[in-house]
């Protein structure tokens, strides 16, 4: 692997620096030999970015997770168990943007989805009592309330409609109608 | 082999069930050092971040409380919104709330979205998405202590904005919250975005406050705040434009007008005409023109109303406005107004529109028209009529575009106005009074399945009136119904995804985008873990864009932009 392509990783680049000129290998205990070379792939293909800055993590900007490159978007197209393995060897290597990378699919992979899906998909066990639950849902409802009055104002008049239809034995082809005219 | 591959993973999947570690040690998210949740979880919006991670765990319950104590602030835009005293009660200890703090969802819905705006670099600046907020913070003001509010913040500055919207948050929220968990520390940071006072005509502004609204518009001491959309109703805005005078707000560049462009009660013999010029005089540099109904009142106003009313505006003015976009209410007939039309002789005109583009000569975005129910009828009731003949184009287009015949389209005798600058179009492919307030419509691929004829010819016959068309937006909403959104209905038929690519092929537009909730998620594909009807979704952008892809167009899914 060229000098250039290795120094992506912080990791390397110090452990290059500190053994200088040699053509020692260098361990590697915590990564495997089939992600490293996922790794180095990515390094490659980024080796003439810009190194990362350190106050960028000050930067809200740099927490999108929709701004992930095409090239980007199709390398991380991996199974979960490859990109936690992924996820975990960007960190101890270093790599702040493959650590970006990966740690921006895994926020994707959760948005849009409710806990019992997340749990569901990342196999995470439920360890709430109902009680703390309900609390916990409670607490947090001012952040999942996006409707405003007038949208629940419209869906209370929409129940209302559809329960004077079936009231009135007109069944919901009714309000169907109504619903698709109005 | 196979029997072994399959032994080995019965194996390990019932390792895992156990909640045992696998000698095969595959890591899983749970297996990811605290410091590591917290980078994914920085990543995640705040709507998610705060309601959805705390509840997946205790341990994913602590990292986000952590988080919160380690000062992570939400960046936010703030919307001044006035509402109706009755919104607002007492809190515990007796005392009348009059502010109310609220997250509302993200400006736009990320996806394909965000990304797609950047790619295409040459669109209009209102394309792209806003560069910093992340969520907006709807700051609830009782009509009662609106003017005060104002006037206080009138004299502060964004951080006491800051401040004080964290305040009413702390103020709101904590006698709620029993654990005493940490609440969310909200930085405003483009401080009154928007002023929205147009609840309904029910509860119409009081002349006081339009006079201290005049008052902090026109203030240099509003300059922090930027406000740049005003929201009123048309009533509400011709008496704030007579309290400002001769002074302008240049910073707004938004304008809602709500509800009938009727006259204010103090001046009720004004005319519409008027009412049109005195709005737009103390804003000039409004670039975007939204016009909405008042949802408590049908009384809308019609289209031939709001053409002769923008034709009356200066044409300086008029010239600014780059985007407009109406409530489907005013675009067309429909059975709230075909009615009233009838009683008070308003011609029905289908593409009426395509007459008031005339009147906006450097208009890009012509957004949300409604494609579906009354077209249906038009095309079911009156098949030997001319379905796309517009009125008489009003002679005041010779000034600003030529009538030229229209090179195709159904009926190519028929003259028809063409718009020349026009890039951007929006059509509404079902829109209700519902839908139209509702801003998160659901996934429905089931409509499009089964009601692609009536739209094709609407689609096609507009879209060909804008030559210079680049981007067709196609908003895909469901009828409020969960049941369109059943996963056994997601069956495309050939001929319905045929018809489709032709209607993509042949318009004018080199990217067509179906937007709704779950079309950014489809467009971006590769996703596994997305349910039937995003799947079918996605089925149906990719089909379509292959058969599209050899004439150079793109097709794609995006989610819901809001705001």
């Amino acid at each position: 692997v060229d000098k250039e392509v290795a120094d992506r990783s912080v990791l390397l680049k110090n452990m290059l620096e500190d053994v200088g000129e040699s053509d020692k290998p260098i361990p590697l205990p915590n990564v495997t030999g089939k992600v490293l070379k996922k790794v180095i792939t990515y390094c490659e293909h980024h080796r003439n970015d810009p190194l990362p800055q350190p106050d960028d993590d000050l930067d809200d900007t740099k927490r999108r997770s929709d701004d992930i490159d095409d090239w980007d978007a199709d390398f991380i197209k991996v199974d979960n168990d490859q990109l936690f393995e992924l996820i975990l060897a960007a960190n101890y290597m270093d790599i702040k943007p493959l650590l970006d990378l990966g740690c921006k699919t895994v926020a994707n992979m959760i948005k849009g989805k409710t806990p019992e899906q997340i749990r569901e998909m990342f196999n995470i066990e439920n360890d709430f009592t109902p009680e703390e639950e309900e609390q916990i849902r409670k607490e947090n409802e001012y952040v999942s309330l996006p409707l405003d009055d007038s949208m629940m104002l419209g869906g209370i008049a929409c129940l209302l409609y559809y329960s004077l239809c079936i009231a009135n034995q007109s069944g919901c082809q009714h309000y169907h109608r109504w619903a698709s005219e109005s | 082999m196979d029997f072994l591959n399959r032994k080995l993973s019965d194996f390990i999947a019932s390792r895992r069930a156990n909640g045992s570690k696998t000698s095969i040690n595959f890591p899983s998210l749970s297996d990811l050092p605290d410091e590591l949740i917290s980078l994914i979880l920085l990543h995640l919006p705040p709507r998610v971040y705060y309601a959805v991670a705390p509840r997946l765990c205790r341990r994913w319950n602590a990292i986000t409380s952590t988080l919160v104590d380690a000062g992570r602030r939400v960046p936010a835009a703030v919307v001044f919104q006035l509402m109706p005293d009755a919104y607002f009660d007492r809190d515990r200890r007796g005392t009348k709330v009059f502010c109310k703090v609220s997250l509302l969802p993200s400006f736009r819905g990320a996806g394909a979205g965000a990304a797609l705006a950047r790619r295409n670099a040459g669109e209009p600046a209102h394309h792209s998405p806003p560069p910093r907020p992340t969520d907006l913070v709807a700051l609830k003001v009782s009509i009662l202590a609106a003017a005060s509010i104002l006037m206080d913040l009138k004299s502060a500055s964004l951080d006491r904005l800051e401040d004080y919207v964290n305040e009413k948050l702390t103020e709101w929220e904590r006698p709620r919250r029993q654990s005493g968990a940490p609440l969310p520390r909200l930085r405003p940071v483009m401080g009154a975005s928007a002023l929205n006072a147009d609840w309904s005509s029910r509860y119409e502004l009081g002349a006081s406050f339009l006079s201290t609204l005049a008052s902090f518009l026109t203030s240099p001491l509003a300059e922090p705040f930027r406000p740049t959309t005003l929201s009123l109703l048309a009533s509400s805005l011709t008496t704030l434009a007579s309290h400002m005078g001769a002074t302008t707000a240049p910073t707004i560049n938004t304008l809602h007008i709500v509800g009938k462009w009727t006259p204010p009660a103090t001046a009720p013999t004004a005319s519409p005409l008027d009412l049109a010029r005195d709005v737009f005089t103390p804003f000039p540099n409004v670039a975007h023109l939204r016009i909405r109904s008042d949802f408590t009142n049908t009384d809308h106003p019609f289209l031939s109303e709001i053409v002769s009313a923008l034709a009356s505006v200066p044409f300086d003015l008029r010239s600014r406005i780059t985007s407009l976009h109406f409530d489907k209410a005013f675009s067309e007939p429909n059975p709230l107004n075909d009615r009233l039309a009838g009683a008070t002789r308003h011609a029905k005109d289908p593409v009426g529109l395509l007459a008031l583009c005339g009147l906006l000569p450097n208009l890009t975005d012509l957004g949300a028209i409604s494609g579906r129910v009354k077209w249906n009828n038009y095309w079911r009731d009156q098949p030997e009529n001319p379905v796309l003949r517009p009125a008489a184009p009003p002679r005041r287009k010779q000034e600003q575009g030529p009538a030229v015949s229209r090179p195709q389209g159904p009926r190519p005798s028929i003259p028809f106005l063409i718009h020349p600058t026009l890039t951007h179009l929006t059509i509404d492919l079902h829109s209700t009074p519902l839908t139209t307030t509702y801003h998160r419509p659901l996934l429905s691929t089931q409509f499009l399945a089964t009601s692609a004829p009536p739209y094709l010819v609407h689609i096609r016959a507009i879209s060909g009136c804008f030559p210079a068309l680049r981007v067709l937006t196609l908003v895909v909403r469901a009828a409020d119904s969960e049941w369109e959104m059943r996963a056994d209905k997601m069956r495309w038929s050939d001929s319905a995804l045929g018809e489709w690519a032709d209607l993509v092929a042949g318009v004018p537009a080199r990217e067509v985008r179906f937007v709704g909730e779950g079309w950014g998620r489809a467009g971006e594909m590769g996703l596994e873990e997305v349910g039937e009807e995003v799947r079918a979704a996605g089925r149906f952008l990719r089909e379509v864009g292959d058969k599209c892809r050899p004439g150079g167009k793109v097709v794609v899914g995006m989610d819901e932009v809001v705001g």
